[in-house]
């Protein structure tokens, strides 16, 4: 029930957020279309933008990051939204008080809706936040932005004006870093022809197009990597779940061998008695996969809101049960008749003459049906019911990572159970139970693996996460900076200075375009990931970004930062008046460079030549301004620089900091860091308790196993107990054997776990998340250690206490 | 001996201290085992009784010759393995006694049973049926071998048994129905 209630969840899931993105892909932008550019849009752009698309289906945006101050001169760092047109052309605001609103109801008001966050902060509705020297009154929470699923991180509160009322600010004034977009609605057009069709009347690759149809397949890309992560836990538990009910049922089976025989013997026909057998058996597969489908849905639903309610979304409403239903049976059937009937097949197999000669013993059975033998048909029948009921678990690949893992860990039990018989101990039990363990040793294996794989995904979330907060934790407690301030020019921060605390950081930078490399058209490989973020829609189109290009005056790295390759940028220009520039190594392989490779650049229309001499890496969890093109002072003497002030001032002094420098310097714009650490280390959190959720059901499911492998062992274990106490062995040494048997099988499948969860996170950090690995959190370790421990004791505990207490008379009146 | 539910093996079970009796006592080895706490009794089987099943019961994980040491285990002896080597020797074992109970006959694992029950020299054996699963080619070979011992060890041999061939060689045979002692027979 649980295996097929996992494979419905992810189903059902799988089905809504699809749905979900399906219906409101142009939620991701609000719009059909987006242009943007950090450019002013002028006349003529617009008369060409409006002989494509009317004026009352366009939607001007405007943001920036600024300070607001309030009523008791507190300054909060704001990205502000000015929005001017038709805006919201699909989805809806969501206010607290409001209901729905559209932005052409704030025109000619002083009147801002404000990021949820203020609430906590205090603020209420008709409170005055003044923003560039204007007072604005809040008007509404936004619980729900029309941009529902577009999940960004903002450094700063977000708060939505009109555009009229934001172009009476000195804001909007010259030398505002404004990034511009307009929202266009144009439905049902073909995306690659209207492309087409701006380019024709935009050719300037400044102005760069985005598209909803783009951002639907960013949301099915990143839907299909949920739904294949969460297939593959589900993948596992089924696998677990499937394995512990065909041990029950051969240990079953086992028992009631002598039936079987006997009423072959007495002319029962096989398949009659095949039938008998698999009737109730396939009737239990029915009703686990209707009650598992039944406790997914309801499950689903309530996951659903919860995740609207924490996350602000609106998802689809309830997907289609029938179809879950149907895939809970059809998987639940087909992974279950090749498993159930082929241990049928083997008790008839075994000759009826064993009644009269040879005796009657689970070594009969076992010898034909091993756990080696169980694990393969349940992988097997696994894999046959995937492919065949074109379930959301149809990914070869997913089999094989399964598949791989089992092996794997079967592999490192298979060694740890070497070492184990090699153990010597002069206690009479406990070498027993060594003796007991090495002899039973592929039912040992399969407790070991199926504990083990539980453990294995619990360890590996939680060392990700960890490893992931530990990062951000370091950045933040290494005195990094927790305040930017933004200027504009040199003579702005020279009066600054005398108010600067001692160990600040200057960083200075201009803009740039690269529009070649190696002397041709920059054709940079984007991560499929990535391509809809810009408009390199299909392939060939040329990419000609900006770039914030880095310029430094000595040869001090910055924190976080470490020189791969290559010598210094200081130095004369090269041949051909090149200059001399470090890369980040990631972005140089993204645009195909090595070192010794040059690009051209243009600065304010004038074009430079730089050759690449140092490649860095970056540690981009430092949480700091970082910079992929780094070019040494001298080189770019006359290019208009931007600066940088990079503060470490005490946490509980950063408000009051904004707000003095907001108030000499009200042109500036000051970042607070915290609120973007934050917002990752909530991200983070959330994501890290997703996964131990998921996990947590691996783990249920392992533990599924284990208690059908108890079950299973129990007559035996209860013979050899009675027989036991009978020759001397006391009540209190046989607990000893449950507690050191517990104790000794969850210590080798955790430090399986461990083994394999280690290297897997490392990978997962190092090559999927471009983070480092640490061991961050040895508490939490020791937790999982203490709870794999306990799970199996208080299993292995409760199904066998009563092994212990009863009197072994039995022994002979059996006889 | 006695017919089916005349109360040997609730006998068997009294006098190896597995069961209590509702009232009575029973003196065994000078002492009144009815008395003992459960650990006690346990330790008092380990110390003084041998016990032979009808369908032998040899842990099934342990070798023939683990089997027969696992008396002696229990007890800490020391010299474990030298003394259980020497009679599985005795019982005709010896080229087998790596083997596993599932690979020998049903004669030669009541042999295994017979030397386990042997190895710690008790004072008391009790077997249960011990030829009841057994040929009579192999019924004869097992009595023999607990007579032998018997006389060795100089235990006593307390025996269970429907055949009257078993009983036969008693020297002191007891007739029990339905829980009553119905009279005693001493070999001439």
């Amino acid at each position: 029930m649980i295996g097929i209630s996992g494979i419905v969840f992810v189903d059902l899931f799988a089905q809504r957020v699809s749905k979900t993105s399906e219906q409101d892909s142009r939620n991701f932008v609000s719009a059909d279309f987006i242009v943007r550019s950090w450019r002013d849009f002028d006349a003529d752009l617009l008369s060409k933008i409006r002989e494509l698309v009317p004026a009352q289906d366009q939607s001007w945006h405007q943001s920036l990051l600024a300070g607001a101050r309030d009523a008791n001169d507190s300054v909060l760092s704001i990205t502000l939204e000015a929005i001017e047109g038709g805006y919201p052309f699909y989805g809806k605001w969501k206010l607290e008080n409001e209901g729905t609103l559209r932005i052409e109801d704030l025109r000619g008001k002083q009147e801002v809706l404000v990021d949820p966050a203020l609430k906590s902060l205090g603020y209420r509705v008709g409170d005055t936040l003044e923003i560039g020297g204007i007072p604005f009154q809040i008007r509404d929470f936004v619980l729900e932005d029309p941009q529902s699923l577009n999940f960004m991180s903002f450094s700063a509160y977000r708060i939505w004006m009109h555009r009229s009322e934001f172009q009476k600010t000195p804001l909007a004034g010259p030398g505002s870093r404004i990034s511009n977009r307009l929202y266009l609605r144009k439905p049902g057009v073909d995306a690659k022809k209207f492309r087409e069709d701006f380019r024709r009347k935009v050719p300037d690759p400044n102005w760069r197009l985005r598209s909803a149809q783009q951002s639907n397949a960013q949301v099915q890309r990143t839907v299909g990597l949920l739904k294949s992560f969460l297939s593959f836990i589900a993948l596992c538990g089924t696998f677990l779940g499937l394995a512990g009910i065909f041990m029950i049922f051969v240990a079953d089976l086992r028992q009631r061998l002598p039936q079987f025989l006997t009423l072959r013997c007495l002319g029962v026909r096989e398949a009659e008695l095949k039938k008998a057998l698999l009737a109730p058996a396939l009737l239990s597969v029915v009703l686990a996969s209707l009650a598992g489908a039944s406790l997914s849905w309801w499950l689903e639903g309530r996951v659903a809101l919860l995740l609207e309610a924490k996350l602000g979304v609106t998802l689809a409403a309830s997907p289609n049960p029938l179809r879950s239903f149907l895939l809970a049976l059809s998987t639940g059937l087909l992974a279950s008749i090749p498993a159930l009937s082929t241990p049928i097949s083997r008790v008839m197999r075994i000759p009826v003459n064993r009644l009269f000669s040879g005796g009657i013993d689970a070594s009969l059975l076992q010898a034909n049906l091993s756990p080696r033998a169980l694990i393969m048909m349940t992988g097997v029948a696994l894999g046959l019911a995937t492919l065949l009921s074109g379930s959301v678990m149809l990914s070869a690949l997913n089999l094989l990572f399964v598949a791989g893992l089992i092996a794997l860990l079967w592999a490192i039990a298979r060694g740890a159970l070497g070492v184990v018989e090699k153990l010597r101990t002069k206690t009479f039990i406990l070498s027993y139970l060594v003796k007991s363990m090495a002899r039973q040793r592929e039912r040992s294996l399969l407790w070991l693996l199926s504990l083990g794989f539980g453990f294995f995904f619990l360890l590996l979330g939680l060392l990700v996460s960890q490893s992931l907060q530990k990062q951000l934790q370091v950045a933040d407690d290494t005195g990094g900076s927790n305040l930017v301030v933004m200027g504009s020019g040199p003579d702005d921060l020279s009066s600054l200075r005398p108010r600067l605390p001692t160990d600040h950081e200057q960083i200075a930078y201009f803009q740039a375009r690269i529009y070649a490399v190696n002397g041709a058209p920059i054709q940079e490989k984007v991560n499929e990931s990535e391509a809809s973020s810009d408009d390199a829609e299909g392939s060939g189109e040329m990419r000609v970004r900006e770039y914030f290009v880095n310029v430094r005056e000595n040869l001090e790295v910055y924190p976080g930062e470490k020189v791969v390759a290559g010598a210094d940028i200081f130095g004369p220009r090269l041949a051909g008046d090149v200059v001399r520039a470090s890369f980040e190594q990631g972005f140089a392989e993204r645009l195909g460079l090595k070192l010794g490779e040059s690009v051209q650049l243009e600065v304010a229309g004038i074009p430079l030549r730089a050759q690449i001499v140092s490649l860095r890496s970056v540690d981009w969890f430092q949480f700091r301004p970082n910079f992929f093109i780094s070019l040494a002072h001298e080189d770019v003497a006359g290019a208009p620089l931007t600066f940088l002030q990079l503060l470490r001032v005490p946490d509980t002094e950063i408000g009051s900091w904004q707000a003095s420098l907001i108030k000499s310097f009200p042109h500036l714009t000051t970042l607070d860091l915290r609120r973007g650490r934050d917002q990752i280390m909530n991200a983070l959190a959330r994501l890290s308790l997703s996964v131990q959720a998921a996990t947590a059901f691996l783990v249920a499911a392992s533990v599924l196993v284990l208690l059908s492998i108890f079950l299973a062992r129990r007559g035996e274990l209860k013979a050899e107990f009675t027989l036991l106490r009978c020759l001397g062995v006391r009540a209190p040494q046989l607990s000893l054997f449950l507690v050191a048997e517990s104790f000794l099988s969850a210590t080798l499948a955790w430090c399986g776990a461990f083994v394999c969860a280690v290297p897997a996170a490392w990978a997962l950090l190092r090559f999927g998340l471009k983070a480092g690995f640490s061991f961050s959190s040895p508490g939490l370790l020791a937790a999982s250690f203490a709870l794999c421990i306990a799970l199996v004791l208080v299993s292995n505990v409760l199904l066998n206490r009563r092994l212990m207490t009863t009197a072994p008379q039995e022994l002979f009146s059996e006889d | 001996m006695g017919p089916s539910g005349s109360g040997k093996s609730t006998f068997l079970s009294l006098l190896a201290g597995l069961d209590l009796p509702t009232s009575g006592e029973i003196q065994l080895a000078g002492r009144d085992i009815a008395r003992l706490t459960e650990d006690e009794r346990a330790l008092f089987r380990a110390e003084n009784i041998g016990f032979i099943f009808q369908s032998f019961r040899l842990l099934p994980t342990l070798s023939v010759l683990e089997n027969v040491c696992v008396p002696l285990e229990i007890l800490g002896r020391h010299e474990a393995r030298r003394e259980a080597e020497a009679l599985v020797e005795r019982v005709g074992l010896g080229d087998r006694k790596h083997h596993s109970p599932q690979q020998l006959s049903g004669g030669e694992q009541q042999r295994v049973a017979v030397a386990r029950a042997f190895v710690t020299r008790p004072k008391i054996l009790l077997a249960d049926e011990p030829t009841g699963n057994l040929d009579s080619e192999n019924s004869a070979l097992i009595l023999k071998l607990l007579g032998d011992l018997q006389r060795d060890h100089r235990s006593t041999l307390l025996v269970v048994s429907h055949d009257p061939g078993v009983a036969a060689r008693a020297d002191v045979r007891l007739r029990l129905n339905k829980g009553r002692l119905l009279g005693e027979e001493q070999s001439t």
